[in-house]
């Protein structure tokens, strides 16, 4: 290395440097676990599109107020 | 019996699909009824207002709903889907059924939502013919509920953290002043990477000690892919989403298990929702359609 | 040796014999899942130093991939520990990889950055604020910083119109671009296409125009690259600069 920062024809390795060091695929850290394929029970002919389980999902989870027995006071 | 199913022509109806006329059924769930006698009717309301029933069959019952073909045929739902006043109104009307059943103790194989049976006929020779395969996958899911899980962070938050633990970080500050423009650039992006490995290592493991904790408790337990790309600096980073099959007498563990305050070691800004009891849509791993 | 250096994802379980050797002297070889693979050397260190040399190597190597497949960059210095990880990783992220390597077949990428140095002083602003001199009274002090204020976010407005200007001949010719305006206060424009092969001619024409009508900006285009930008599906959004008001977006 000299004692200028970067030589004029390394534009092309600052331009590299910016993309190897900082973009690209990253496979660091053990982030994901086992994913398992999963497939709901359905009947029929008509299959609804994931978008829609969604919104049943986000729903809001089920109240202690409409629980009873054990399952009441954890919501 | 099954007041719209006896109505005369009934059974010789070929099922409604996108010829209309006919009335199909809706399906919420499949329910083990061994012990708890179901009510022919149920006394809530389900989607589009339409009532709910139960059609027995062999120690199962299907509850379900009779509506128009038409409502939820698939180009109708296409349109509807924008619509999401609708969509959600009957999305709860869904779970509420769902709900209704769950406290009740029924044992629930949760269908999809939008799911219709063309002939009403049909849904009873489903039971029969495949009883033995529903028995099997009730029994793995009774007298227990489903809970999800989503552990986030903020990358910004655990990146600092990292930063501020990291020997090199402090001999780094110190040790620029002397190097050459050139070397102290890449010194920093040499740091900055190990920063980020270190990061997402900590993260991972974390997310890991989580879920074989949960895991052990649970007596199922599914993950969901989370996005690619590890830790993003701009915003929350999903770690873990998870789904967990948890018996009724372990609940309570399961809670203290997920609100385990973090180590000393832990990194920082690191959010757990969790949502539920869920009837267990990820713990029923049957497609009928191949079933047939 | 302690681990696997990691190159690309590519879109074929196995690929010819390939010319090495790796980052580290290793052999190059291909850990195949399903339908994809990921091309790696085993490495002897625990990190590779972030050096230009091997930086180069691994572009290197990420380029002669692309001559004979579809190809995910990786970001340089990724080491795995052992295969079984690696494939768990193949198999975790299978979905995400397929869907990507659909996006960036028979493309490449271009980069773009436009210089602006029309009212910017020569030597870049401080980053942190200036303390009044004691000459000046608190209420002139004020004044100067509100009026330095209003030319920034003026200039800032005009950096995004510039921006625009400069994005729309392009966007027709460019199959996804992700961009920010001023990233430094003279960096009006740096941007990333993904771009048809075919198609490289085009866009480089349509930039030499803009070159030509724009005299006070300086473009740098600089390509064909792996698609480093381009590799996940959900691009993040770029990070905003400091100096202000910029945005940046992806479009697919």
């Amino acid at each position: 290395m000299t004692g200028r920062a970067f030589e004029d024809d390394d534009v092309t390795l600052l331009e590299l440097l910016d993309r190897a060091l900082e973009k690209g695929v990253v496979l660091w850290g053990d982030v994901t676990v086992s994913v398992a394929d999963v497939d709901l029970i359905y009947v029929g002919l008509k299959v609804l599109v994931s978008s829609v389980e969604t919104a049943t999902r986000m729903r809001q989870p089920l109240t202690a107020s409409t629980l009873s027995g054990p399952l009441a006071g954890h919501s | 019996m099954e007041r719209d199913e006896d109505r005369p022509g009934a059974g010789a109806r070929n099922g409604g699909g996108s010829q209309g006329g006919g009335e199909a059924s809706y399906v919420y769930a499949v329910v083990e009824v061994r012990d708890v006698p179901i009510p022919e009717m149920l006394p809530c309301a389900g989607v589009i207002g339409a009532p709910v029933y139960a059609v027995a069959s062999q120690g199962l019952a299907a509850i379900v709903s009779p509506v128009a073909p038409e409502v939820f045929s698939a180009e109708a739902l296409e349109a509807k889907l924008h619509e999401l006043t609708w969509v959600a109104a009957n999305a709860m009307a869904h779970q509420e059924v769902l709900a209704w059943l769950l406290t009740r103790r029924y044992t629930i194989a949760p269908v999809r939502f939008g799911t219709l049976c063309s002939d009403p006929d049909h849904v009873r020779t489903v039971l029969t013919r495949h009883a033995q395969h529903f028995v099997q996958t009730l029994g793995r899911v009774e007298g227990a509920t489903e809970w999800g899980l989503k552990l986030s962070c903020d990358g910004h938050a655990v990146a600092e953290w990292a930063k501020s633990r990291n020997v090199q970080a402090g001999r780094m500050t110190g040790g620029v002043v002397g190097m050459s423009e050139g070397a102290a650039y890449f010194a920093h992006k040499q740091l900055e990477q190990r920063v980020r490995k270190e990061t997402a290592h900590l993260l991972g493991a974390h997310a890991r000690d989580l879920h074989t904790r949960l895991s052990s408790v649970a007596r199922a337990a599914v993950t969901h892919p989370v996005p690619a790309g590890g830790v993003r600096r701009d915003g929350p980073t999903v770690l873990l989403h998870a789904a967990y099959l948890v018996a009724d007498a372990s609940v309570e563990a399961f809670h203290a298990a997920v609100c385990t305050k973090p180590g000393p070691g832990a990194p920082p800004g690191i959010t757990c929702e969790t949502t539920g009891p869920w009837p267990p849509y990820n713990f029923v791993n049957t497609v009928l359609e191949e079933l047939g | 040796m302690t681990g696997w250096y990691v190159y690309a994802i590519i879109d074929q379980p196995h690929v010819g014999p390939l010319a090495g050797p790796g980052v580290g002297g290793g052999v190059l070889a291909s850990v195949p899942y399903r339908d994809i693979a990921a091309v790696v050397s085993p490495v002897e260190d625990e990190e590779i130093p972030i050096l230009p040399a091997h930086v180069r190597h691994h572009e290197a190597i990420v380029e002669a991939l692309m001559a004979v497949a579809v190809v995910l960059p990786v970001r340089f210095g990724t080491l795995v520990p052992d295969q079984e990880r690696l494939r768990a990783l193949l198999a975790d992220n299978y979905r995400s990889f397929t869907a990507s390597l659909a996006r960036v077949r028979g493309r490449v990428e271009l980069g773009l950055r436009v210089l602006w140095t029309d009212g910017v002083d020569p030597a870049p602003p401080r980053l942190d604020r200036p303390r009044p001199p004691s000459t000046l009274s608190g209420r002139e002090y004020l004044m100067a910083r509100l009026g330095e204020e209003r030319r920034t976010q003026a200039r800032c407005q005009r950096a995004q119109d510039l921006a625009d200007e400069l994005h729309r001949p392009l966007a027709e010719l460019v199959h996804a671009s992700t961009w920010q305006v001023l990233r430094t206060p003279r960096l009006l424009l740096s941007a990333a296409y993904l771009v048809d092969t075919p198609g490289v001619g085009r866009v480089r024409d349509a930039v030499g125009s803009l070159a030509q009508t724009h005299g006070q900006l300086q473009f740098l285009l600089t390509g064909p690259w792996p698609p480093y930008h381009f590799v996940t599906a959900d691009d993040p959004v770029a990070v905003a600069p400091e100096a202000g008001g910029a945005r940046a977006n992806v479009l697919a």
